[in-house]
């Protein structure tokens, strides 16, 4: 895990022309001394911080109850996604790893008969079933209506939808979601909120019924922060059901990745979009966040490996690193 | 003497606050994916296949029921597509026999929630997968303007799934220009232009649509579908469609 130099270890292109700092010098060496095949001690950069927990955040998004593969018919999705071979997935990553955090940004709900003929039931037993820690709600997943999203949530659902934008108060969801929650995992505290898009012109009214959509930037950035500086939590995450990227002004990921303070990764959704690479934006405070999504329907689960470390000295060693404690 | 003053006591600040702050930061981050597969990597699981089957048992028993045949593989695509135009044309289908003067159908692009359609039988679990939404069929009555404002909003959204009686040429940022069954738009005329009400209702920003004269078949756009390719069937042809100008874009 820590020979650095087989895999950008963190995977961020070094802009031409950009000076070689610290971190990328480590990094450098890093490469340099497995190259030269020295002893694995020295590949490890223990001389410098001490390592002190790893986190595996496991994503999905948009999987549109897809709760089996697409059938064996030679089109090119044939034989990928599905419930049970994702579940079978998420259970070795479990084995392999102590601190597992398994999450989806929203449209749990909507494409194939199961959700025709059961109204999502399957869906979040299932998602309950692989153990999923928190989703957040994307625009489909009041197909059924918001009173069949409650119910279906109170019934079949151990697991909190996370969100910080949708104002639920003269609803019956008031008291079936939130904003934010705690996860500890070992020494780890792990913060996570969420975000949904603007449901008017895109979800027939009856359908979210008095739900008022606010800002998503400013309400995550809240919650964040009480995540972040409150709750002291080691690393904040926003699920977000905005989308990848437009071309208009209408708010995305990207916006809230750049516009937004103390969020450190956002899962996102809705556009489909399957990335081969992370994005890295920069915070309004100039800190790097990272945003991924992967793609719809199940077919790709999501990995994001994190490891933390404490320095004795109380400085950076890896400066281009996120921080998380100032 | 004052600036250094101020200077000394910023310093015993960095150290009282760094004295009590824990330092943990993200070292590292790698960020990946898998593919789920049937490729052999990785087995089902069991448990959760067994959760699963007695919802299967009652889908396939509606659902894998083979209605008709695709020709070639049927795909979605802006500004036209066979996909596009085969849905266009079904809702047409559809729409005729609640109102003969209908002039022509349309869909929103989200409305088609697959990207394609294999060649080969088809099931009514794949009309519902192409047509999920429980969205009924209505027919609008609008003005030449109001047309005009649909139409605009059609190309502006890049062209959408529409029936065989539009000829309609995108102009980038300028109005496209069209012909509803070989003929401009007529100011003296009421067009019929069927649709899902979710359009109708506001849907995608048309707002504008919500109060004009409406007929609701009361019928989904999905059954309609379903019964557009039995009727296919039982003439003894298949489901086909082609790109033949409907939606094109100018240079």
């Amino acid at each position: 895990m820590w020979t650095l130099g087989s895999k950008a270890g963190f995977q961020k292109p070094i802009k031409p022309g950009s000076m070689l700092t610290r971190r990328n010098f480590l990094h450098r060496s890093a490469a340099a001394s497995s190259a030269l095949m020295l002893p694995h001690w020295v590949k490890s950069n223990s001389i410098f911080a001490e390592e002190i927990s790893h986190l595996v955040i496991l994503h999905t998004n948009d999987v549109h109850s897809r709760i089996e593969p697409f059938p064996e018919d030679g089109s090119r999705n044939a034989g990928q996604g599905g419930a049970a071979r994702r579940a079978k997935m998420i259970q070795q990553i479990r084995d392999e790893n102590e601190h597992v955090l398994l999450l989806d940004a929203g449209d749990i709900f909507q494409g194939t008969p199961y959700f025709n003929f059961f109204l999502g039931e399957l869906e979040f037993k299932l998602m309950s079933a692989m153990g999923y820690d928190a989703a957040t709600i994307g625009n489909h997943d009041f197909d059924g209506g918001i009173e069949n999203l409650e119910k279906q949530l109170r019934e079949h659902a151990d697991f909190p939808m996370i969100i910080s934008n949708y104002q639920f108060d003269d609803t019956i969801m008031h008291d079936r979601h939130i904003k934010r929650k705690v996860f500890q995992r070992g020494e780890l505290k792990i913060g996570v909120t969420g975000v949904g898009i603007a449901l008017e012109g895109l979800v027939p009214d009856a359908l979210y019924g008095q739900t008022q959509y606010l800002d998503p930037i400013a309400q995550a950035t809240e919650q964040a922060d009480i995540l972040k500086h409150d709750e002291k939590c080691d690393l904040v995450i926003c699920l977000s059901h905005l989308g990848y990227k437009y071309n208009s002004s209408k708010v995305d990921d990207h916006q809230l990745a750049q516009n937004s303070r103390s969020i450190d990764i956002i899962i996102g959704g809705h556009t489909h979009t399957f990335m081969n690479q992370p994005d890295y934006l920069r915070n309004r405070d100039g800190q790097t966040v990272i945003v991924h999504q992967v793609g719809w329907a199940g077919i790709r689960l999501g990995r994001i490996d994190v490891s933390f470390e404490k320095n004795k000295k109380g400085k950076c060693v890896t400066c281009e690193g996120l921080w998380v404690k100032e | 003497m004052a600036v250094r003053q101020i200077t000394w006591i910023g310093l015993v600040l960095v150290v009282i606050l760094s004295g009590c702050t824990q330092y943990r930061h993200i070292s590292r981050t790698d960020v990946s994916y898998t593919t789920v597969a049937s490729d052999g990597s990785f087995m089902p699981d069991e448990s959760i296949e067994a959760m699963i089957a007695p919802y299967k048992t009652q889908i396939d028993a509606e659902m894998n029921e083979v209605i008709g045949e695709v020709a070639k593989e049927l795909t979605k695509r802006r500004p036209e597509s066979t996909l596009g135009n085969f849905v266009g044309d079904a809702m047409m289908f559809g729409a005729l026999k609640e109102d003969p003067e209908v002039d022509f159908a349309v869909s929103n692009y989200g409305g088609l929630r697959v990207t394609y359609l294999s060649p080969g039988p088809v099931t009514k679990g794949k009309i519902f997968e192409l047509s999920p939404f429980d969205n009924t069929l209505v027919i609008v009555e609008m003005n030449a303007s109001e047309l005009d404002t649909l139409m605009q909003a059609i190309a502006g959204m890049g062209g959408w799934p529409i029936s065989q009686q539009v000829k309609m040429i995108l102009h980038g940022d300028s109005p496209a220009e069209y012909t509803i069954n070989g003929k401009t738009p007529d100011p003296n005329k009421i067009y019929k232009v069927a649709m899902p009400d979710y359009i109708a209702n506001g849907g995608d920003g048309l707002k504008y649509l919500i109060p004009l004269e409406r007929y609701q078949s009361g019928k989904l756009v999905r059954d309609y579908i379903m019964d557009y390719i039995t009727s296919l069937t039982e003439k003894g042809e298949r489901v086909d469609a082609r790109i033949e100008g409907r939606i094109s874009e100018t240079d």
